[in-house]
Order: structure tokens, then C-alpha cells, then sequence
């Protein structure tokens, strides 16, 4: 199992975009578990993750205003397959230059 | 796990069968998932999904009209499908002249 990290920073009208890979850039499984960690972006703040290059959708939260995990098996999230590509994070409505945290999980 | 991007375009009679193959060798796993990308397909076009030798069903979409993306572990309408030592066959019929859609297929051994 690899986990990746990214701290994301939004621009004056509190919207974001980055790739987010493993440390050792394989992102070849499945995605196992996400979590954002609250640093400052406004209550009601939209993350959605997918994938870089073929859409696949693994997760979006929507007016998220507090930490929050999902992982598979948990009742709102399964395990969803990764290859070949990023995990891209779009963050809307975060509000003027806030920055939050996401964890992602990536394993066989 | 492997993910293999294909990109289909119909005959002059909106109909077209591809096969799939693995760059890297033999096919040999489980399909976790399809992702269909429209491009602009009409939204009446069928699409079936099988092992070339075996027939294996692995997904029918029909009249699909937009991007969708089916999984083997939702509650729902998929199921992980084995795949081995053959193409998987993908047979487009309605997709109108000379059209175009795209396909990601996720394989790889699922627990």
C-alpha cells in the first residue's frame, strides 16, 4: 500500500487543480481510501478526484466543511481501480487563497 | 493492474467490431472496470462487450447517450469479469457514420 499527499492552494476565486501521485509515482491498483484534511478552505468547499487521463470519477465531496475519510467498504466509498495515470484533485468554491490537505491510499 | 485506452470509429454504416488487445502481452485478469467517453457516438448506439474466443459476456450498454463508467463491486449492474488468453471484443452497432467514441478498460487481478 503507497499513500500520496498533496497540500492544494486556491487561486483569488477559491478554485484549485492537482495531480497527485504515490511517492514512488506508481499509481497502479486500486484507490483504497481518501481524506482531506481542513487547513482553511471556506465551509461548503467541492473536491472531486478522478482520473488524469480517463475521467473515472472515484470521489466527490460536496460543501464539505470539516476533516473527512472515505474508505472501502465504509458504506460511501469502494475500492476503484488506478493505472497509468494521476489521481487529479479540482477543488471549487475553497474560497481566496486557502489551502487544504488530501491523503490518498493506492494498493494491489 | 493495467489500464488500456482504445478509441473506436464507425464504418460508413455506423457499425464497427474492435478487439482489444494487451500491448504489454496476453490479456490475463479480471476486468474492474469500463469507462465509455463519448466523443459523439449518437445516443443510440449499442455496445456489447465479450471475450473474442469464449464469448464470455462483459457489459452491454444500449442506447447509451453519455460518458458512464461501470465497476465489478457496485450493488448494482456489473460484475468483475475474468479474462485469459484472449482479445476482448468490442461490437459498436448504431453509432452512426464514421463516429467516434472512447474506451479505458481496467484489468488486473481484484480481490
Amino acid at each position: 500500500m503507497l499513500k500520496g499527499k498533496a497540500v492544494i492552494e486556491t487561486d483569488a476565486s477559491g478554485d484549485a487543480e492537482k495531480l497527485c501521485a504515490t511517492p514512488t509515482g506508481d499509481c497502479n491498483g486500486f484507490v483504497y481510501a481518501l481524506r482531506y484534511v481542513k487547513t482553511d478552505y471556506a465551509d461548503g468547499v467541492d473536491i472531486v478526484f478522478s482520473g488524469s487521463e480517463s475521467g473515472i470519477i472515484y470521489h466527490t465531496w460536496t460543501d464539505v466543511n470539516a476533516t473527512a475519510t472515505v474508505s472501502d467498504g465504509d458504506g460511501s466509498f469502494i475500492k476503484k481501480p488506478i493505472a497509468n495515470e494521476n489521481l487529479k484533485i479540482v477543488v471549487s468554491s475553497g474560497g481566496d487563497t486557502k489551502t487544504g490537505t488530501v491523503h490518498v491510499w493506492v494498493g494491489r | 493492474m493495467e489500464r488500456i485506452e482504445t478509441t473506436i470509429t464507425t464504418a460508413a454504416s455506423g457499425e464497427i467490431i474492435s478487439y482489444l488487445e494487451d500491448p504489454h502481452g496476453i490479456l490475463r485478469g479480471k476486468v474492474a472496470a469500463i469507462r465509455y467517453v463519448k466523443i459523439d457516438y449518437p445516443d443510440t448506439v449499442d455496445i456489447v462487450i465479450t471475450g473474442e474466443v469464449s464469448g464470455i459476456e462483459i457489459y452491454t450498454w444500449t442506447n447509451v447517450t453519455a460518458s458512464e463508467t461501470v465497476f465489478p463491486f457496485d450493488s448494482g449492474t456489473y460484475l468483475g469479469i475474468p479474462i485469459a488468453n484472449e482479445r476482448i471484443k468490442i461490437d459498436i452497432k448504431q453509432g452512426g457514420f464514421e463516429k467516434s467514441g472512447t474506451f479505458h478498460f481496467w484489468i488486473g487481478m481484484a480481490n
